[in-house]
């Protein structure tokens, strides 16, 4: 029984065991078999991928093939290719024709960003310079400038080193930035010629000042760790276009920085000015520090600190005012700090106009009224009635300059409404006070060349004898003739009081006269004058001729009325004068014969 | 029966289970993923092994031949498949070695081909290190290679890639960055704004902005002309935009209608300062003499504007036929007032036989062209052939009196004791331009040896005032404490001492030395105290004002206190600098004195 009663169990036990190994070992064979086939069919998938975006190449329809190239790179693109794909790019692009490639490669110009695209367009470039380099070249003509520049770089470096002279040859075709280009290419890469081989080369292909900038870059280079001084100066007189070699200059004026700091400023400040870069290089030392450029400037000769100073924060102020300005309030005390503080807040001002007001407290008294007054010009700018309006928000301000500000509006206002300008200096302005007078000073320019007889009548009865100084008539005359209304002006002198005003008025006129073949009539306005005026007159004409119009001078002399006169004219022509900076010998002889011993 | 069968099952179910988990199990460690992909991978065919740091310089030494075998190839396509089979699956060092063994490799057609793509790929996943690599190569190449750097460091990180350009030094800072704001497609326009800001490159970016700007509308010369007008950048990169615009137009146009290129350019620049000089320049580089025949018929007012800047042009490459062009009667009575700016350029191109060439110059403006072959000369040779030139001249029967005091000026920076002593033995001193020349000179020797510059002074006559000159130049440099010793020997004339006053009390109170101001008050007489006082007020109110409050109140006596509140008040009436309150108290100093 025991027997029995163990059989069972131990059928049952081997029963259970059989169960166990006969489900593992199916399960291991579903397990094996199972990864397999996901392994084999996610192998197949990613093939199947490549298939497709790859294109087989080997199709017999262009347009197949071309779709499938332009899937894969599309593909590449998108996804980021990995670096191990790129091969798999080379190799697919390498099987399709020359068309196609060009094609893509005009396509590749407007696809947007992705971080292969410029791998992708150089390899489609390497591929048609291989085939065809001046269809490669015509590929390029779609690309924007930058994206050119670089595969146009490619583009001959290949084809100079298949060849040589072929490639030069169509750099020459080129336009002058993509020939530059072009030809440094070459250059670069064909650095195992020798100079001569170059130098013959470039002679055939007129390329002569290409080979000498090429061959001057290598020489400076060959100075600039030891002595970037002479390599400056050797740059300054080489006789190549200046602006070509900017990036040179840059690379000797920093590596002289790095020997001689900030004292190459001012040997900077001396070298002759090179259009278009003499002012990189000062800012490209100063950017360095510029607030430790601002004060090694306030200690150079005094003759240049302002231009230096004011060449820093120009630029600074551009960028950073608030920087600009708290760096010149850090500068001692001294006539240089004044000057570049008074910079700064104009500039601050210019730009920002409304912040200046709202800190205006902030600024040092002394720069209050120029930075009221430049805020004043902005708002005039836009409408100056209601800067007008503004003025008692100014006047509250200490250090402001009320006066000043009136004027600068004033001033933009007479520009497109002259007329309205003198009304109001009219309507509010104290009669007689200095302030109507300078204002009006600032206008009648202007209003003189719109109605002329009112400028001058109004002119007339604002001078009272406390503003003599002023010279209102004179403006008005000034005016006229600037806008070569000389007839207008003539017929005006006769209002004119003042009897100084009237001989310097009728001088301008009478020279003007003068140098516009109208001796004769300045004549005529001599007949305006009293005898004594005359004299003044016409010595003041003939000053105002001698610098350019000797002959003239001598002319007008020997026309004038009366002995009296000449001799007058002369004797005073020849008082402290030094005659022979203005007259050749014989014209000195003639002024002589006018005059006795 | 039934509990049997179902733990029967449940055995099958859970064995079942489990052997599938350990089949895969199994066959995952037996037939990996990796190497599944692998099978198929080209970099098998190349045999990299990329496993160990100890297989890597075996590895490497695999490379460097193959890379030599990669440079050898002489199709670029396949040299480019070869490089990247080889780069498949390396690290940043081994490209790095790669690349840094490529650059020990003897020149050969096509290796710098391979390092360009080198240096691509490392830039892709070590930028810093490409970058670094750049420097180790020939200097003509660095820009090409920087900007295959830049270019791939933007694909993979452009704020990384700004941030280590900005500190770089020009040229290759402004080259680095410009091709990342080029070449990055990854941050917004705000984020490169931002990040300009904070890297301190807002102006590389504006100025790329600009270009940008600029080569849309490139091909409308007056749009882009006016853009670049209303620019707000530097100087240089204002020129750079004019010469631009104006060489891709006469590429475009040709060169067979000036005039109306030249029409255009004055409808654009006829308000500016002189802005059209590089893009008129441009224009007449070519063939200057056509261009100024066309000029030549253009309205007055444009020939005027643009005269000289094509000139120039002309007397650089024709200076004769140039200027003969120019001194015709008809043409200098229709032009004399810009003559002038024609005689500039002439009397460069030929100071070198400037007095054969005299002749040439009408009568009226043989002084001016003196002037300006002495200046230039001055510039460019020793002072002896400068006075040689002048003695010269004077024999010749001209004046070169001015062109003698100029020169006398530009020598004392070079040598001042020479350039006093010339001048005081040639130059009039009788006359107010002779003694500012003298003047000027002992000024700069002032600097160098100021007790020299003194005795120098002291040994010309008093009323040319010499030794206030030296003062004076002193004080402008700042050398305040040279200056205070030398004022005690100043000969201060009675007739005119207003000006000097004003100078010394400017600028030593500009720079905060009240009390070296008054101290030189206390050593006046009386009469020349008040002069002294009165002219202080001015700049004491305007540069010191504080100083002045506080101080006034304090001063020795009510004469002073006086004087010195009057002129401040004076002052005030030109100038609004104080405050109600202040003139006020102002006024009290005189109101209490004078009851």
């Amino acid at each position: 029984m025991n027997s029995t009663t163990t059989h069972p169990h131990r059928t049952k036990k081997s029963s259970v065991y059989l169960i166990l190994m006969a489900s593992v070992s199916l399960g291991l064979a579903i397990g094996v078999a199972g990864y397999l086939v996901v392994n084999w069919l996610f192998n197949f998938d990613e093939a199947e991928l490549d298939q497709i975006a790859v294109g087989s190449g080997k199709s017999n329809s262009n347009t197949s093939s071309m779709e499938t190239s332009t899937t894969k790179i599309n593909w590449f693109i998108a996804e980021d290719a990995r670096r191990s794909e790129l091969h798999q790019v080379v190799e697919e692009l390498s099987k399709l024709s020359p068309q196609q490639l060009l094609d893509l490669t005009t396509k590749s110009s407007t696809q947007s960003w992705s971080p292969h695209l410029h791998t992708i367009q150089e390899i489609l470039v390497e591929l048609l310079v291989q085939n065809s380099p001046s269809e490669a070249l015509a590929s390029l003509e779609q690309f924007p400038e930058h994206r050119r520049h670089t595969l146009l770089h490619l583009v001959f470096t290949h084809w100079s080193t298949t060849n040589f002279e072929e490639a030069l040859t169509a750099a020459t075709d080129l336009s002058r930035s993509d020939k530059r280009v072009a030809i440094r290419a070459i250059f670069e890469e064909r650095s195992d010629l020798s100079n001569q081989d170059l130098s013959l080369v470039t002679n055939k292909f007129d390329l002569e000042s290409e080979f000498d900038a090429w061959e001057q870059e290598k020489a400076i280079y060959g100075l600039l760790e030891q002595d970037p001084s002479t390599a400056f100066n050797r740059l300054l007189t080489d006789g190549i276009e200046d602006s070509l070699q900017r990036e040179l200059y840059q690379q000797v004026v920093e590596k002289w920085f790095e020997y001689d700091g900030l004292n190459i400023l001012t040997v900077l400040d001396d070298a002759p000015s090179i259009s278009g870069v003499s002012s990189d290089l000062f800012d490209l030392v100063v950017g360095h520090d510029r607030r430790a450029a601002l004060e090694f400037i306030s200690n150079v000769d005094e003759s240049r600190r302002n231009g230096l100073g004011y060449q820093v924060l120009d630029n600074w102020s551009r960028y950073d005012t608030e920087a600009a300005l708290q760096a010149a309030l850090d500068l001692p005390k001294s006539t240089f700090r004044n000057w570049m503080l008074n910079s700064v807040v104009r500039d601050w001002a210019e730009k920002a106009p409304n912040s200046v007001m709202d800190r205006i407290l902030e600024i040092p008294r002394l720069y209050r009224a120029d930075a009221v007054s430049v805020v004043a010009s902005q708002l005039a700018v836009e409408n100056p009635k209601n800067a007008l309006e503004q003025i008692e928000v100014f006047r509250s301000i200490p250090g402001s300059y009320v006066d000043r500000s009136i004027q600068t509006i004033l001033r933009s206002w007479s520009e497109d409404a002259p007329d309205l300008a003198v009304d109001w200096i009219q309507s509010n302005l104290k009669e007689g006070t200095r302030n109507r007078i300078e204002a009006l000073t600032f206008v009648i320019y202007q209003y003189a060349l719109i109605d002329p007889e009112r400028a001058m009548t109004i002119a007339v009865e604002e001078i009272k004898p406390e503003n003599s100084w002023s010279a209102l008539e004179r403006q008005v005359i000034s005016a006229l003739l600037g806008a070569e209304r000389v007839d207008t002006a003539i017929g005006l002198l006769d209002q004119i009081q003042d009897d100084s005003l009237l001989v310097s008025s009728a001088t301008e006129v009478g020279t003007v006269l003068v140098k516009a073949n109208r001796m004769d009539d300045s004549f005529l306005v001599a007949d305006l004058l009293t005898e004594d005026q005359r004299l003044r007159y016409f010595y003041s004409v003939t000053v105002g001729l001698m610098d350019t119009r000797s002959s003239d001078v001598l002319e007008l002399i020997e026309k004038l009325p009366s002995e009296e006169l000449q001799t007058g004219v002369v004797e005073q022509l020849m008082n402290g004068r030094t005659l022979e900076r203005y007259f050749n010998a014989e014209q000195i002889e003639t002024l002589r014969s006018y005059v006795s011993e | 029966m039934i509990k049997m069968q179902q733990n029967r099952l449940l055995l099958v179910l859970a064995s079942l289970v489990g052997g599938v988990g350990l089949g895969v199990l199994i066959a995952f460690l037996v037939f990996p993923m990796n190497d599944a992909d692998l099978g198929d991978s080209p970099s098998q065919e190349v045999r990299i092994s990329t496993q160990t740091n100890n297989d890597e310089q075996a590895s490497l030494a695999t490379v460097s031949g193959d890379l030599e075998e990669i440079v050898e190839i002489e199709i670029a396509s396949d040299r480019r498949g070869a490089l990247y089979q080889v780069l498949e699956n390396k690290s940043g060092d081994q490209i790095e070695e790669l690349l840094r063994q490529s650059l020990h490799l003897d020149y050969s057609k096509n290796l710098y081909a391979v390092q360009r793509l080198l240096f691509a790929e490392l830039a892709r996943v070590d930028a810093e290190s490409s970058l670094e690599l750049v420097w180790e190569t020939a200097r003509t190449r660095w820009a090409t290679l920087l900007n295959i750097v830049a270019n791939h460091w933007s694909s993979i990180a452009p704020e990384e890639a700004l941030r280590t350009f900005s500190s770089l030094d020009e040229p290759w800072k402004s080259l680095a960055i410009k091709t990342v704001f080029q070449s990055q497609g990854t941050l917004s326009d705000t984020q490169v704004a931002e990040l300009a800001d904070s890297f301190d490159i807002a102006d590389h970016l504006a100025t790329w902005k600009y270009d940008v700007r600029i080569e849309e509308v490139i091909e409308e010369p007056r749009k882009a002309f006016g853009l670049a007008l209303q620019a707000d950048t530097t100087e240089s990169h204002r020129i750079r935009m004019f010469t631009h615009i104006t060489s891709h137009w006469i590429e475009r146009e040709g060169t067979e209608n000036i005039s109306s290129m030249l029409s255009v350019v004055y409808d654009v620049f006829a308000d500016t300062r002189f802005l059209w000089t590089p893009v008129v320049s441009e224009i007449a580089v070519s063939n200057p003499e056509v261009v100024w025949q066309q000029l030549s018929s253009m309205p007055i007012e444009v020939q005027k504007l643009f005269a000289s800047d094509v000139f120039k042009q002309w007397v650089d490459r024709d200076p004769v036929t140039a200027f003969q062009t120019v001194t015709t009667q008809e043409y200098l009575d229709a032009n004399e007032s810009d003559f002038y700016s024609l005689l500039i350029p002439w009397v460069r191109a030929v100071a070198d036989r400037f007095l054969e060439n005299l002749e040439l110059v009408p009568v009226n403006w043989k002084n001016a062209a003196i002037d300006l072959a002495v200046d230039h000369l001055t510039e460019n040779s020793p002072p002896n052939r400068v006075i040689q030139l002048l003695t010269q001249l004077k024999s010749m029967g001209y004046d070169p009196t001015e062109a003698a005091e100029s020169f006398v000026g530009s020598w004392s920076y070079e040598d001042p004791i020479a350039a006093v002593e010339w001048a005081l033995e040639n130059l009039d001193l009788e006359s107010f331009s002779g003694r500012s020349s003298v003047s000027f000179a002992l000024g700069r020797l002032a600097l160098l040896n100021p007790d020299t510059a003194m005795e120098l002074a002291l040994e010309q006559p008093e009323n040319m005032a010499l030794e206030q000159g030296v003062v004076m130049t002193l004080l402008r440099q700042g050398q305040f404490d040279r200056a205070l010793s030398l004022i005690p020997k100043v000969r201060v004339s009675s007739d005119y001492p207003f000006s000097y006053y004003r100078g010394v009390n400017l600028l030593l109170i500009q720079a905060g030395r009240i009390d070296d101001v008054l101290a030189l008050a206390d050593q006046l007489d009386q009469t020349e105290k008040t002069k002294f006082y009165s002219s202080m007020a001015r700049p004491w109110v305007r540069f010191e004002l504080d100083s002045l409050l506080e101080r006034l109140p304090k001063l020795p006596t009510s004469e002073t206190r006086t004087v010195i509140a009057q002129s401040v008040l004076r002052e005030q009436e030109y100038y609004p600098y104080l405050t109600v309150e202040e003139i006020e108290f102002v006024e009290s100093f005189i109101s209490d004195e004078t009851n």
